[in-house]
């Protein structure tokens, strides 16, 4: 062994660098808190191991992403951990460059000779958060995709060059394919390496001056090596983050949100958690102030950072004889961490009104008046008008069209050419809509409302009543679907794509409340009636029919998908409901699609989500793993012990 | 001083130092084996799966006559790991009452060309090396060595759906490709 050490020694010197990495001695011995360094570059290792990892599967297009990423965590073998792992430990990463900068500023480490391994410090911390914000793109998720549109407008927000800075930002004018690449590259290429060149100066200027140990002088003079030592105890820490990281990757995965759907209204963008402080700081920051908080606040922290060891210039270190800075940096951790929590429970709060409210339920509307209320979700009425307190401010509200004497012909003229009316009015015409759409859709608007969904959420609402009038007009034929060419195969590009999407069960619970609940019942129990049909009632959704079920998410989502994208009419002599095809005629977006059916099977009991392989699953492999450490940690506190009990 | 550690290390007793070593050593390695087989089973474990398509809506069963073989396109999605691509594909359908239909495959089971249907002579007759099938699909005459290929598929609402699938020509079993 010696001889090929000495070989290879002798043509390359590789005990030389390994002599400057670890012969050092360390002031004061070794010391857990000495570990917060080298467990920070441990995760980055990790980091860039997992993420060169997931290249193998992950592209960055705005129509693969999202996809590609869920056929790595979902059919590839440990997939769940490689991504597990890169997401949990993204956020280790913050947390321990936050821990390790804190535990520098106690120890006043930063003061002469160490300003610079400092200032590469901030500016490795500042990486991170780049780091932290590029990635969270990738997925090309609901979270990643309004991430991105909040914080690209924020940096808009900077004076002179934000619009120049925001524009270079996401390559151009409108947040799309290009923002992804260059986020990808930024995260996968650019900062990465600046970070590995950064790391190196930091590592070598840290070499340079040592540890700066202890304040007490007589704790100085205790001496220890870094090999092995320092390198034992940084190994311990490194062991255990390792087994955190892959507990919260095995029990914790990250979050399916749904594919990124700029359509859509009901997501309610959140950040970041490591950027809630300043999320939360901008709501101090009301109207022409906004800039203040978006660039001010930022910039100020960063200024502070980068100015600290040359405001405090004196060399005491012990943190008793610096109560000014102490009290300081007391003053910024506690306001950060309260900016935090609040920035992460006001989101909580906002996210349970929303469900709430959608659970407004539809009072005895006649089939056209149901019909038309399809007519009003599915063609953005709602964007702009508002019914029982729900939808846009932009036009009137319709919630009370009746007693304000509207007629069906005078509705009518209006959705065809508002400008009769008023010759200002910015409603456009809908005229793609056919006559049985608009008089539908007039039907709904002259039905009777609830005031506001908190009205309607009495013992009366709570299951839907909806009369049936055989008399009501039949000009929008349920049986449309014969019209349709009968060659199916004639089919638009986007469709059947949902059912391999994974979408969010949340979001979707919001969708088909809004779009499924008035037929197929709350929590799709069915029981609304389908008069003319055989079985006389809309199918129940949950259970589902057993044709359609499968405890394969993929087959399942399979089955139903053809029907919600295509539509379907019920068998029988002359059903009065049947379902739209609304993946075909565009009603809901393939996202929206996706989101609808991870509840359905949610509904029954079936995660879309679910991890498709055969090898070791998640519980498995953290047994095994977790059994391995106990074991050999058990062996090594025994011969501690045993080393203990001789000396 | 790496060289005083290796002196300090060749006595047998285990110092704190040597200790310290395996210790950092053992999590090493252990950190790395943990992390490497998941690495390589990434790599290698989805090359082996091969996954069966689902059903594409093929036609609505109306446009059909009975008892006559209909070659009927329909659009498929084709499935490459995470990339679906909209794919035209034809099928020979053939129904006998509107809950009874035989899908054929259009792939001549001896070597793969394209068989036509003769409607004079009620029989399937592939051009390239004369294999001839019946309606029902059993051979007639010709070198094929199996019958034409029948696909999956399913009624529903009156639709005829198909899952598309490829087998080996050339033997006599029915093998997926």
């Amino acid at each position: 062994m010696s001889g090929i050490w000495k070989w290879i020694n002798d043509r390359i010197p590789v005990a030389k660098v390994l002599q400057l990495g670890l012969d050092e001695e360390i002031t004061g011995g070794a010391s857990y808190f000495f570990t917060l360094g080298s467990a920070t570059l441990f995760v980055f290792i990790l980091q860039m191991v997992t993420g060169i990892w997931q290249l193998f599967y992950y592209v960055p297009t705005i129509d693969h992403a999202y996809d590609s990423l869920n056929f790595l965590r979902l059919f590839v073998p440990y997939g769940w951990l490689i991504h597990g792992l890169h997401y949990w430990g993204a956020t280790a990463m913050v947390i321990l460059v936050g821990l390790h900068i804190l535990r520098v500023f106690i120890w006043g480490a930063y003061k002469k000779p160490r300003e610079l391994t400092w200032l590469f410090g901030v500016a490795l911390l500042l990486l991170t958060i780049a780091l932290s914000f590029t990635g969270a793109a990738l997925p090309w998720d609901e979270r990643g995709y309004w991430a991105t549109v909040v914080g690209t407008s924020i940096a808009g927000t900077t004076p002179f060059i934000g619009n120049g800075l925001k524009y270079l930002l996401i390559g151009g004018s409108k947040i799309g394919q290009l923002t992804l690449s260059r986020f990808f590259i930024l995260h996968t290429a650019i900062i990465p390496s600046i970070a590995v060149i950064m790391i190196a100066v930091h590592f070598a200027a840290f070499r340079k001056f040592g540890s700066a140990g202890p304040w007490v002088e007589e704790k100085r003079e205790i001496k220890s090596d870094f090999w092995p030592e320092q390198v034992g105890k940084d190994m311990v820490v490194a062991v255990l983050l390792f087994l955190l990281l892959v507990t919260l990757a095995a029990f914790k995965p990250p979050p399916f949100t749904g594919p990124a759907d700029p359509l859509d209204t009901t997501y309610l963008p959140k950040p970041e958690w490591n950027f809630l402080f300043l999320y939360q700081a901008l709501k101090f920051f009301p109207g022409p102030l906004e800039k203040l908080g978006t660039v001010g606040i930022p910039a100020l922290v960063i200024l502070l950072f980068v100015s600290l060891p040359f405001l405090d210039l004196k060399p005491k270190r012990n943190p008793i004889k610096r109560p000014a800075m102490m009290f300081g940096g007391f003053v910024f951790l506690v306001l950060l961490l309260t900016l935090t929590i609040q920035g992460y429970i006001s989101g909580v709060n906002k996210s349970q009104t929303k469900l709430k409210t959608t659970s407004i339920k539809s009072i005895k509307l006649s089939p056209a008046a149901l019909r038309g209320k399809n007519v009003y979700n599915t063609y953005g009425c709602m964007s702009c008008h508002t019914i029982s307190g729900q939808g846009g401010k932009v036009g009137p509200n319709l919630t009370n069209e009746s007693q304000k004497g509207r007629t069906k012909q005078w509705i009518l003229v209006q959705l065809t050419n508002p400008r009769s009316h008023n010759s200002k009015s910015p409603m456009p015409p809908f005229s793609m809509l056919d006559t049985a759409q608009l008089v539908n859709l007039a039907d709904y608007l002259l039905s009777s409302h609830p005031e506001s969904a908190v009205n309607s959420n009495n013992q009366n609402s709570a299951n839907p009543v909806i009369a049936f009038n055989s008399s009501e007009n039949q000009e929008g034929n349920l049986q449309a679907d014969s019209s349709k060419p009968a060659d199916g195969g004639n089919r638009k590009n986007a469709t059947g794509i949902a059912a391999d999407m994974i979408g969010n069960v949340a979001h979707g619970t919001i969708l088909f409340q809004r779009d499924c609940e008035s037929c197929h019942g709350i929590d799709g129990k069915g029981g609304v009636p389908n008069p003319g049909s055989l079985s006389s009632q809309v199918p129940s959704l949950n259970p589902i029919n057993k044709n359609l079920f499968s405890k394969n998410p993929k087959t399942f989502a399979d089955n139903i998908d053809r029907i919600i994208q295509y539509g379907s009419v019920p068998q029988g002599p002359n059903p009065q409901l049947h379902m739209e095809d609304y993946g075909d005629s565009h009603a809901l977006t393939q996202q929206e699609i996706a989101n609808i059916e991870a509840y359905i099977l949610n509904l029954n009991g079936v995660n879309r989500a679910e991890i498709q392989i055969t090898s070791f699953s998640p519980k498995e492999y953290y047994i095994i793993v977790a059994g391995t450490f106990v074991a050999v940690s058990i062996i090594f506190v025994f011969i501690g012990y045993a080393k203990k009990k001789k000396q | 001083m790496l060289t005083d550690n290796f002196k300090q290390d060749n006595k047998p007793e285990i110092t704190r130092r040597s200790f310290f070593k395996i210790l950092s050593g053992v999590f090493a390695g252990f950190i790395a084996v943990s992390l490497s087989f998941p690495m390589i089973e990434t790599l290698i474990g989805t090359i082996s799966s091969k996954k069966r398509g689902s059903y594409s809506k093929v036609t609505s069963l109306n446009s059909i006559p009975r008892d006559e073989p209909v070659e009927t396109s329909f659009v498929m999605i084709e499935e490459d790991a995470f990339i679906k691509n909209i794919k035209a594909q034809e099928v020979w359908v053939i129904k006998k009452s509107d809950s009874n239909v035989t899908v054929f495959s259009p792939i001549c089971p001896h070597l793969g060309c394209r068989y036509q249907w003769n409607n004079n002579r009620k029989l399937f007759i592939c051009p390239c090396h004369h294999s001839v099938f019946n309606v029902d699909g059993d051979v007639v005459s010709g070198p094929s060595p199996r019958p034409l290929d029948s696909l999956p598929q399913k009624i529903e609402n009156n639709y005829l759906y198909v899952i598309w699938e490829r087998f080996k020509p050339g033997i006599e079993k029915k093998e997926l490709i």
